[in-house]
């Protein structure tokens, strides 16, 4: 139950991740500062999903990243494009209208 | 430098199959152990790093991750590569059989390179034609699937098996029984004329076409294939898949195959004017190419079998 349960979740968060990235990256930010801003709101991703998360929404062309190399450690530094600000958006406006879906349903079963 | 965090990456970028930025993901992925390293454990030190690396994920997995959607071969290709490998290697299993009978080597490059062999040196060759068509057909599924567009492959299909079915029938006790019945007439036959292969003449004693220790030989080999195909079907009785049938068709393949290069010589004949090795051989190559059909037809199963969920 709990391997099945765990297989929707990872489902379910594949495409919140991706727009909760995009809605974070309206700053730049690098990986493991994304990360924390997560955790701090109660959200976990594991860090071997959210690289490989990044780095496809960069080949959409919907981020873009730059290497800071004038800090002592190098960071690579990710924003938001103009092509991603638009995804996001209809992205949030489906989630939104999903939501609205669910509200409506679950409304529809007290009522039933 | 920090040795583990060093063989850590190493290891990842054995798996890391991208066709580019594969330094730039170490890079990145070095970069973030090496800061979670110092931010949870207060500085990078060489039990820290093991920490955050356990954390990060084994190597294999963490690669994965960066491939997903980019396979060798799509998944929609599995019934594909093992039908085609079927039918390859019957083609390369009969081409097989011609060579040895004829004594020829047979070429058809880059398929097929068939060496003038004996009986013996086709039993390992045929398990290495196996390997060989198996790895000839995921080449080619794998450069289909690199291509990316749409292609549509010839499904050869002999008939369609229901769903969640390999098509193989279910055996029936009626069948078993007749089969042991004219075992049992054969098995009869043998022990008292000493030949399952004789003529009569107006009802007079039966004849044997062969002389005596041939006749035995050819007989026990016959009812040994026979034998072997009654307890193959008793078997699926108790297990009805369709490995069993393949296994029961090689074993009587390579029976009729003992048979077949088993010389007949003149001394044989008891019957003036008859001639052995065309009558033989010609029974003899009805039985191969009945069997070879059969072999072919359980090796479909097979592979329905396998490509079932």
């Amino acid at each position: 139950m709990d391997v099945e349960f765990g297989s929707f979740e990872t489902e379910l968060n594949r495409g919140f991740l991706q727009v909760l990235v995009l809605v974070a990256l309206e700053r730049k930010m690098y990986g493991y500062g994304m990360i924390k801003l997560f955790e701090q709101t109660g959200y976990a991703v594991e860090e071997n999903t959210l690289y490989p998360l990044l780095r496809r929404l960069e080949k959409n062309g919907w981020i873009k990243s730059e290497w800071d190399v004038g800090e002592d450690r190098p960071k690579k530094y990710y924003i938001i494009t103009n092509g991603g600000a638009s995804v996001r958006e209809r992205a949030l406006a489906i989630w939104t209208g999903q939501s609205e879906i669910l509200n409506k349903m679950k409304e529809a079963n007290r009522h039933a | 430098m920090h040795e583990n965090l060093e063989r850590y990456l190493k290891e990842i970028s054995h798996y890391l199959a991208v066709k580019q930025g594969a330094d730039e993901i170490l890079a990145e992925i070095r970069s973030h152990i090496l800061e979670k390293a110092e931010g949870e454990s207060g500085g990078v030190t060489a039990e820290s790093l093991d920490r955050t690396i356990a954390g990060y994920g084994r190597p294999r997995d963490v690669a994965a991750k960066y491939m997903d959607g980019d396979e060798i071969i799509s998944p929609t290709f599995r019934k594909y590569l093992f039908r085609y490998t079927a039918m390859l290697f019957a083609i390369h299993f009969v081409l097989t059989v011609l060579a040895v009978s004829f004594r020829v080597s047979i070429v058809a490059i880059p398929f097929f390179f068939i060496p003038k062999m004996s009986a013996f040196w086709a039993i390992p060759y045929i398990f290495m034609a196996l390997v060989y068509d198996f790895g000839v057909v995921a080449l080619i599924l794998y450069l289909v699937t690199q291509r990316k567009g749409e292609v549509r492959l010839p499904w050869f299909g002999i008939r369609l098996a229901r769903p969640g079915e390999s098509g193989l029938k279910k055996p029936k006790r009626a069948v078993l029984a007749m089969l042991i019945a004219f075992f049992g007439v054969f098995l009869y036959i043998l022990l008292r004329y000493h030949t399952l292969f004789f003529y009569t003449v107006n009802g007079s004693r039966p004849e044997s076409f062969l002389n005596p220790a041939a006749s035995v030989f050819f007989s026990i080999l016959f009812l040994a294939a026979f034998a072997c195909d009654i307890i193959g079907y008793w078997i699926r009785f108790l297990f009805n898949t369709a490995w069993v049938t393949l296994v029961q068709n090689t074993i009587v393949l390579l029976i009729l195959w003992i048979v077949w290069n088993s010389p007949i010589k003149p001394e044989y004949r008891t019957v003036p004017g008859v001639d052995l090795r065309l009558v033989g051989g010609g029974l003899v190559l009805f039985f191969i190419i009945v069997n070879v059909f059969r072999f072919l037809r359980s090796l479909v199963h097979v592979t329905r079998e396998m490509s079932l969920p």
